[in-house]
């Protein structure tokens, strides 16, 4: 990994980068004069400089879910930095739990997210077998600012402790767990909906 | 390297409420990200939800920056090294200690550049293999060698005005055709289609050079500097710590790989105007 460079060739490169944004030939025939031992790096700086320079200087679009992937991917470190500085791993707490402290309700992800409520309801009560969807899966994390590895946990969580169904006069109140896919078409949604609710990305 | 200007003065780095408030109000883009960094080392340590909202503001910018600057040549469209460079990122700023923590704080975009700029240094150095033979071309040439390579460089060596030479002649074309009562796109604004088009086609058909020092001489070749000289010339050669011979067969090849790929843009802009 670069950051694990000596701290001197950081030094020498990073001062090239700010001083020489567009590198001339006498800029990198200086350089590598004065730091020959990091010549090779300069003049591979160089030539990506001089590609940057080039470009045309024009904001780039970045679709939804790479973006959320991205945010997934940095609350996983922001969670192993906290843990690794406390030396204790996190604890599942119960979606109910989470939802709470997100200050949100089922109904409000639902319709956020453009999901029959029973989808989600199926997911917080422990009733939808693994593996969760992923467009829910990040949708779920986002709204209560989770992780990938947090929200596994919870799931695992909420299997171990579901809530109970509704009792019927023929018997006690049972829980009935299901995949994903079969809560998702049985959902009530529209055939388009359900349609993207099982496709992944 | 700090582009961020124009932004509001912050509070301090550890008031936790007024960067809660700030963000809240979703008002973090008025700020230096060198301010929220700080805010998001010092405060977010008090504030695990102020933490995260940080991180989705620091993200979004994170992968704006990195995305604008890779181009989907690379390995996996360049998404890993985007990875890298932005797990890395995330690391330095949970560390406030670290040396790279500080350089954030003190200039995102510079910092976060270097990195870039190093991971991809990093990706084509692995990439290159040089064949046996590129190692030493003035070794291998014989002298008529390397007459032949001079001769084809001093025929050839001036991409630019080849160019325009070329474009003149389509031009002359397209007022021809437009008489002949054929309805016709404006030759003007065809003429700047067509330099835009080439344009773009140069920087696409270097990023797909994997050398980088190839590029790089055929950059500073532009710039019209000398492939070789005396000692004490600003040359090529004394750029990329190469010999005179080897700064020619460069530049030689990217510019062959260019007219042969400005060609066929010319061919595909010419089609397109319905000839």
């Amino acid at each position: 990994m670069a950051k694990t460079m000596s701290k001197d060739r950081d030094d020498v490169l990073y001062s090239f980068h700010t001083d020489c944004p567009a590198p001339s030939a006498a800029d990198i025939i200086e350089w590598t004069k004065r730091f020959p031992q990091y010549a090779e790096d300069i003049r591979a700086h160089a030539a990506i400089a001089r590609d940057w320079t080039a470009q045309a200087d024009v904001d780039v679009e970045i679709d939804e879910v790479t973006l959320q992937r991205a945010h997934s991917r940095a609350l996983n470190i922001i969670y192993r930095s906290a843990e690794a500085d406390s030396g204790v791993p996190s604890q599942a707490v119960g979606f109910f739990e989470l939802l709470t402290r997100a200050g949100t309700r089922i109904s409000d992800i639902a319709t956020e997210i453009g999901i029959a409520r029973a989808v989600v309801a199926d997911l917080f009560n422990g009733w939808m077998r693994p593996p969760v969807g992923g467009r829910l899966s990040r949708a779920v994390m986002h709204a209560l600012r989770i992780d990938q590895a947090a929200f596994d946990r919870e799931v695992l969580f909420a299997l171990a402790n579901p809530r109970m169904g509704e009792a019927k006069a023929s018997g006690p109140p049972q829980v009935l767990q299901r995949s994903y896919r079969e809560i998702v078409e049985s959902s009530g949604m529209s055939a388009e909906r359900i349609h993207y609710w099982l496709e992944e990305d | 390297m700090v582009i961020s200007t124009n932004k509001l003065k912050p509070p301090p780095c550890t008031d936790a409420i007024g960067w809660r408030k700030i963000t809240q109000a979703g008002q973090l883009g008025r700020y230096a990200p060198e301010a929220i960094i700080a805010a998001f080392q010092y405060a977010g340590s008090k504030d695990r939800h102020l933490r995260e909202d940080m991180a989705s503001y620091l993200s979004n910018l994170a992968q704006r920056v990195l995305r604008k600057r890779v181009g989907t040549n690379k390995m996996n469209s360049g998404q890993d090294i985007i990875d890298d460079v932005y797990d890395e990122f995330f690391a330095a700023i949970c560390n406030p200690n670290c040396a790279d923590a500080k350089g954030y704080r003190e200039s995102f975009y510079g910092r976060l550049t270097f990195r870039l700029k190093d991971a991809i240094a990093e990706e084509e150095a692995a990439k290159r293999i040089p064949p046996p033979e590129e190692k030493k071309p003035a070794a291998r040439n014989s002298n008529d060698d390397s007459k032949a390579d001079d001769g084809e460089i001093s025929g050839k060596m001036e991409l630019r005005p080849a160019l325009e030479e070329s474009a003149d002649g389509l031009f002359e074309i397209e007022e021809h055709t437009a008489d002949a009562g054929v309805k016709r796109p404006d030759p003007a604004l065809l003429q700047n289609v067509e330099e835009l088009a080439e344009t773009i086609d140069v920087e696409r058909t270097l990023a797909q050079i994997p050398d980088p020092r190839k590029r790089l001489a055929f950059r500073l070749h532009v710039d019209q500097v000398p492939c070789g000289g005396t000692k004490g010339t600003v040359s090529i050669a004394g750029a990329l710590g190469i010999d005179r011979k080897t700064a020619e067969h460069w530049v030689a090849e990217v510019r062959a790989l260019l007219i042969e790929n400005v060609n066929q843009v010319r061919a595909v802009t010419r089609r397109a105007a319905g000839e």
